[in-house]
């Protein structure tokens, strides 16, 4: 496939995005430049035929990485009083390390570069095995084949990261996953209306994304990400929705993706099948079911991981005022 | 040249661009960006040559494996940035050098 202007114009704007965003002087302005770079890098990812990765890389690689780094700044500074502007401040700060370093990773680019140009041409790599194998997977989207069912170990140890991560977030405040509670907050009244029309309209498209996966672009993860975008979206806004659940039924949320993806691959086993080896005729409707409850832990932890950078985290049972801000 | 390569070399100068932020730059926000920039350049480099397939379909075993990996670098920021926030209640900082230098005030 030959190069248009487009590409030649995105490929630079990347670098230079990525250039900047390091070296700004304001970190709030680096973090909207990453999510610009993010948004852009999905159009590359377009451009490279890849519209699964390219929906991943905005809802969670630009919007919700993104919606991290704000939140964990705006945390830092408040817990500051005020705002300062973090000069930018090199390691070690001389010169000569700063040229040693440069040359060394230029060197090193240049040599992976010189790596790419030297590939053999005409190969195929899977591609030819997986269309001929799809059939069988129960899915018509060839990425979805690969993520639920030709290579399920690596969704499964991707559910288990999530949920490792969640507990671990959990540890590290050193509370116990009670709750997550909505501190009614000042939020604008411009946010609150966009609210009420975004939410159901993204409860909408997490579900279209969720059940159209099986044929086209979209997914657990994708959903997911979406719906954990409306929950987001209700923390900053302040919105009063009710997230103290019960304490089991929260730990079961976090749990259930993981827990039955594991389930299931241990269930299908027996006979001539191995772990995650799913029986032609059931393939369509476990690869459902596995990703409509993966949607739904995975939405609730990536919601947990943004409250847990941002100080929304309740204190266990704690009665006090002001949840807010993590003490030492 | 063709849009396998152009991305693949664009996704080099990335990670290289990522990798010489994660080393110069000293506050965690700026590394943890840089370290999901190196990310990107990654996973554009395993897109990119996905890409050169010479049927025109690119291959979804890179593409399966991108996307898993998007999510495991989420997870991992997510984690790196609650260490951070935890770190900064503890001591006030926001750098190892600026918690390095404290600590040597303390000793002294």
């Amino acid at each position: 496939m030959n190069i248009n202007i487009f590409d030649l114009l995105l490929a630079p704007t990347l670098i230079f995005l990525a250039w900047q965003m390091l070296r700004a002087r304001d970190l709030l302005v680096s973090i909207v430049l990453f999510i610009i770079f993010g948004v852009l890098v999905s159009l590359a990812w377009v451009q490279l035929q890849a519209p699964d990765i390219a929906l991943v890389e905005a809802v969670i690689g630009s919007a919700l990485t993104g919606a991290l780094f704000l939140g964990c700044l705006g945390h830092m500074e408040s817990h500051r009083k005020k705002i300062v502007i973090e000069k930018i401040k090199i390691s070690k700060g001389s010169k000569v390390y700063d040229c040693f370093l440069s040359v060394l990773v230029i060197s090193m680019g240049s040599i992976l570069s010189w790596s790419v140009l030297t590939l053999p041409k005409n190969v195929l790599g899977l591609t030819d095995k997986i269309q001929s194998a799809l059939a069988k997977s129960g899915v018509e989207n060839p990425v979805t084949a690969v993520i639920l069912n030709f290579r399920g170990y690596d969704t499964l140890l991707e559910m288990g990261v999530l949920f490792l991560v969640v507990v671990s977030v959990y540890a590290l405040h050193a509370i116990e996953p009670v709750s997550i509670k909505i501190q009614p907050r000042q939020a604008s009244r411009v946010l609150i209306a966009f609210l009420h029309i975004l939410t159901p309209l993204m409860i909408l498209v997490a579900f279209y994304l969720l059940l159209v996966g099986g044929h086209a672009p979209g997914g657990a993860f994708q959903a997911g990400a979406m719906l954990a975008g409306v929950g987001i979206l209700m923390l900053v806004g302040g919105v009063a929705f009710s997230f103290n659940v019960e304490r089991w039924v929260l730990r079961f949320i976090y749990v259930i993706g993981f827990g039955s993806f594991l389930l299931i691959g241990l269930g299908v086993m027996g006979g001539e099948r191995n772990f995650l080896e799913y029986p032609e005729y059931l393939s369509k409707k476990l690869i459902f079911l596995i990703e409509f409850l993966a949607t739904i832990s995975i939405s609730f932890i990536l919601v947990t991981l943004f409250a847990g950078c941002s100080g929304f985290l309740n204190y266990g049972k704690s009665n006090s005022g002001t949840v807010r801000g993590v003490s030492a | 040249m063709s849009t396998a390569i152009l991305y693949s070399i664009t996704g080099i100068i990335i990670f290289t661009v990522g990798l010489r932020g994660l080393v110069i730059y000293t506050h965690f926000l700026r590394k943890v960006l840089a370290i999901n920039v190196m990310g990107t350049g990654i996973f554009m480099f395993l897109i990119a040559l996905a890409n050169r397939n010479s049927n025109g379909m690119p291959d979804p075993i890179p593409h399966a494996m991108v996307l898993t990996g998007i999510v495991v670098a989420v997870s991992a920021t997510a984690f790196i940035l609650a260490l951070v926030v935890r770190l900064h209640a503890a001591t006030g900082h926001t750098s190892f050098e600026a918690i390095h230098n404290d600590d040597r005030g303390a000793k002294l």
